[in-house]
């Protein structure tokens, strides 16, 4: 295998979300990585990173649950992509963690009876499509831009923050999402709530603030122009199209960016991906003769 | 405490400083209260401190009113408190310190259902060694007896079949044995 294809090779952490209420990412991420060239090996054996519930009740936890997944996939000598934001989040905490305390790292080579070196590190899925397979060869598969479209990329905050740890060169404005949506013909507004909280975990607990912040997003974003929310993370996407009230405006269409990809590749299965939304893009996308 | 004075005396704990501090936590003490990381947090308005007065109620050592506060339970680990704070004091991670220090000493939580959907979460993650959705949801509403809340959603997800029973993972026993490391008894 020559050093390019090599380049383009990765281990692959799908994490729970996507194999359970966010399949459609899943099925949509490794669909377009596919066309895009991206070869992926799910991790043998992953298993949860501990999401926003183990760092809550222990620091250890938070660590040692990525930690294990981290080990499981260095052998292999691939770095990792992570669509979900979260679980990226929490496996680049991880990395970045053990690689600067050795006294983290053994007490979780201890606690996980496994090891990881730094050999290898996690992507997300935004770096990987813009930093190694380049916005070129996406405009290269386009057969049907989306022309018309108008969305706000919303980031959320687990690709961004904190920018220390994942590295983040932009964490108040990035652009990797608007620069994709450009290059499939849609029309990314800018808006300044890129990177504002959704409420995240606290959609059942405490679904009032979900509420609250998801309303807020949308109002923002109806005006700014958009007719709906681009998105790389399953929880953002989740709380955005569930939580949206209808009692104080519309409720816009929440697509995960891969699908929107996929539609301008020209791939079918992705009418069956979006039939999962909860808010229907489909009025939308017929409105706008995308399908 | 109320003195005559209107004077409220506090039942400082000096050590509770130094245990943030072992616990990872840097840059505590030098606070300003530039109140950065109060008006950029999102959830602020649901809490009954804003994060900057939380972290200065840290460093007199008010132990007592942090682990009973809303505050640390509320915080939804956004990060933009940390990311702008100008003294580099790490908030969230302050703030999920303070949350594991209350769960570690049995403190009655202000936001129980919070606490209560971590704990179910790691539970099903210890049983399974994924999440699995319905039985996240199923115990979730079990123990905290709120079935009637968002059935809406919960039809909702049925007919777009988003529920989805995903199977076990095959590295189970050894997350069990990793949260049964590190996880406290609730």
């Amino acid at each position: 295998m020559n050093s390019v294809e090599e380049h383009k090779k990765f281990a692959y952490y799908p994490g729970c979300s996507l194999k359970s209420s966010a399949a459609e990412y899943d099925h949509s991420a490794k669909a377009v990585l596919g066309k895009l060239g991206v070869e992926l090996v799910e991790i043998p054996g992953w298993t949860c990173c501990g999401a926003t519930s183990a760092h809550s009740l222990s620091h250890d936890l938070s660590i040692a649950l990525p930690y294990r997944n981290l080990a499981l996939a260095e052998p292999a000598g691939l770095d990792i992509v992570a669509p979900c934001a979260s679980c990226y989040n929490r496996l680049k905490v991880a990395e970045s963690t053990v690689l600067s305390d050795p006294a983290e790292k053994d007490k979780m080579d201890q606690a996980v009876e496994r090891s990881y070196g730094g050999k290898i590190s996690t992507l997300n899925i935004l770096e990987v499509i813009v930093d190694r397979v380049g916005i070129d060869s996406v405009m290269r598969l386009v057969v049907k831009p989306l022309s018309g479209l108008k969305v706000v990329s919303y980031y959320g905050c687990l690709l961004a923050r904190p920018p220390k740890l994942l590295g983040t060169s932009n964490p108040d404005n990035p652009v990797e999402l608007d620069d994709l949506m450009a290059a499939v013909g849609a029309e990314s507004l800018f808006w300044s709530y890129k990177t504002d909280c959704c409420g995240a975990g606290h959609a059942m607990a405490r679904s009032d603030i979900v509420i609250t912040l998801v309303d807020k997003l949308r109002d923002m974003a109806i005006e700014a122009g958009a007719e709906a929310f681009v998105t790389a993370c399953p929880m953002c996407q989740t709380n955005l199209d569930m939580r949206q009230t209808s009692a104080s405006g519309e409720r816009l269409p929440v697509f995960f960016f891969t699908e929107l990809m996929a539609l301008a590749m020209g791939m079918k299965e992705a009418e069956g991906w979006l039939s999962k939304h909860i808010v229907s893009p489909f009025p939308l996308l017929k409105k706008l003769n995308i399908i | 405490m109320h003195s005559k004075s209107g004077i409220t005396n506090i039942e400082a704990d000096p050590a509770f400083k130094t245990e943030l501090e072992s616990r990872g936590v840097r840059n505590l003490t030098k606070c300003m209260q530039c109140m950065r990381c109060g008006v950029g947090c999102p959830v602020a308005h649901a809490m009954d401190f804003t994060p900057t007065q939380i972290i200065r109620m840290a460093i007199l050592g008010m132990k007592e009113e942090i682990f009973a506060s809303k505050t640390i339970h509320l915080c939804s680990a956004c990060n933009t408190c940390t990311t702008r704070c100008p003294m580099e004091i790490d908030v969230a991670r302050t703030m999920d310190t303070m949350k594991e220090m209350s769960v570690e000493s049995g403190f009655e939580p202000a936001e129980r259902n919070s606490v209560k959907f971590n704990d179910i979460f790691m539970n099903v993650v210890r049983a399974r060694g994924r999440v699995n959705e319905p039985l996240l949801f199923g115990h979730y509403k079990m123990k905290t007896g709120t079935y009637f809340d968002d059935m809406e959603i919960g039809m909702d997800m049925i007919k777009k079949r988003k529920i989805k029973f995903s199977p076990k993972a095959a590295g189970r026993d050894e997350v069990r044995k990793i949260i049964d490391r590190f996880r406290h008894k609730i």
